[in-house]
């Protein structure tokens, strides 16, 4: 039989966790894998809507904390996102339809780990980490890098919940977001983009953040590639022969598919674009 | 395990015995006989199923019933008032923004939830509005020039219809 909960707090929350436990928070991924055959019927449904401390975002020192069941439409409206992290506000713009904006929450988009994320680029490119709380109450903080294992796996254990995820602040970095999918709207990430630049005076670059999404079984940012761009300046030499390196890499780690044709050429001309983009 | 819920439901407080994994939309439909909410692709698609809960727009076909406890529900029910339409309902007609008629009841809660957040939106921003909810026989242009005339204040507000 199935059980369900739905507690008003965290503490009622985590005297619910049970082994057997699913959470639902906006509904808009398990309701289509319950239609799918997934089986909750010896389950215990832990309804996450009703809890107002999960919900909103909080100014941190250096960033943001955005608590796990605040609604992708909420980022898209939150001023102190839209200040601190554009970028993480237009992604969210682009997720599935308003319906699915209005329902769908940050903590399901990382909890689920779908590799066609569009919040999850631009989470990593502000260094985002998932805030974990267990059923005793200690709380754990990870980098989403490792957070996310694989596609759907997360390293998050039966006797814990998502409470939150952390961003820095990258106010003064020029950020961008780019999405290609099926269709404008209703359209799942067939590749995704999301990168940040910050220069010094003389137009050398200070720092940069490069983030592949959708195109990887995991969202990846180039670490090493940001690196070697530090001190340097944006010429076209540099920017054809780093959207060569992410592109070759992302050849290497997806491995070659049917769509690699179309989509590695793609992702040599987008990342090119974006940084000729940013170079304005 | 059954469930009470009790919600509000095109103004009216209503409680519903439920299962705790029944969707908003058959609750709608087999529970309270609200059969304008339309199951389309029933994965949260194509928009069909729409209602407005607490003032924002969802598909109910992916929206857990139980989680609906105290909320504020709207249907396509709620909009006609005394046999008279409202303004969206009538201008959808005006425009011939509908054929077979089954994805509307979404289309006209879409454009009446995007005028009540942004009374003034662009083509483009209208176009966004509805960007939830596919119609496969009409086309959108004559959905979206619908949307506009109620905005453009054609119609008189509060569900009387200018003749």
């Amino acid at each position: 039989m199935l059980n369900y909960f739905r507690p008003k707090t965290i503490k009622e929350c985590l005297e619910c966790i049970t082994d057997d436990r699913v959470y639902i928070a906006g509904g808009t991924d398990l309701l289509v894998e319950m239609r799918n055959g997934h089986d909750l019927s010896k389950k215990t449904l832990i309804d996450l809507s009703h809890i107002p401390e999960l919900k909103g975002v909080k100014k941190i020192d250096g960033g943001l904390e955005i608590m796990a069941c605040t609604s992708h439409d909420d980022l898209v409206l939150n001023k102190d996102v839209n200040k601190s992290l554009k970028v993480l506000s237009d992604a969210c713009r682009t997720v599935g339809s308003p319906q699915i904006r209005n329902m769908g929450t940050i903590g399901g988009s990382i909890g689920t780990a779908s590799p066609a994320s569009d919040p999850m680029p631009a989470l990593m490119l502000a260094d985002g980490s998932a805030v974990i709380i267990n059923k005793k109450g200690e709380i754990r903080e990870e980098k989403l890098e490792k957070f996310v294992v694989k596609p759907g796996i997360t390293t998050l254990k039966n006797d814990e919940l998502i409470l939150s995820v952390k961003v820095k602040s990258l106010e003064d970095y020029k950020q961008s977001f780019f999405k290609i999918g099926r269709r404008k709207a209703l359209a799942i990430a067939r590749l995704n983009f999301a990168m940040a630049i910050l220069k010094n005076k003389d137009n050398t670059i200070k720092d940069i953040k490069i983030v592949v999404g959708a195109a990887l079984p995991v969202t990846k940012r180039f670490y090493d590639i940001e690196k070697q761009l530090i001190g340097k300046k944006l010429t076209e030499k540099i920017i054809e022969k780093i959207s060569k390196d992410i592109s070759d890499q992302v050849l290497e780690i997806a491995g070659p598919r049917k769509s690699s044709e179309y989509k590695i050429p793609v992702i040599k001309n987008i990342i090119s674009r974006m940084l000729k983009d940013m170079e304005v | 395990m059954k469930l009470m819920l009790n919600m509000t439901i095109n103004n009216e407080k209503i409680s519903v015995e439920i299962e705790p994994d029944s969707r908003l939309l058959d609750v709608l439909r087999d529970d309270l006989g609200l059969l304008g909410t339309k199951e389309g692709c029933g994965v949260g698609e194509c928009g069909a199923c729409t209602v407005i809960i607490d003032g924002k727009t969802a598909n109910s076909c992916v929206t857990l019933a139980a989680s609906m406890e105290g909320c504020d529900i709207k249907t396509i029910e709620y909009l006609s008032k005394n046999g008279k339409l409202h303004p969206m309902q009538k201008s959808f007609i005006d425009n011939s923004a509908l054929q077979c008629g089954f994805c509307t009841p979404g289309f006209v809660l879409s454009g009446v939830n995007l005028l009540e957040r942004n009374p003034n939106p662009t083509e483009e921003e209208i176009k966004e509005g509805i960007s939830g909810n596919i119609c496969r026989c009409t086309g959108y242009e004559q959905i979206v020039k619908a949307v506009e005339d109620v905005r453009d204040e054609k119609y008189i507000k509060d569900g009387a219809c200018d003749e």
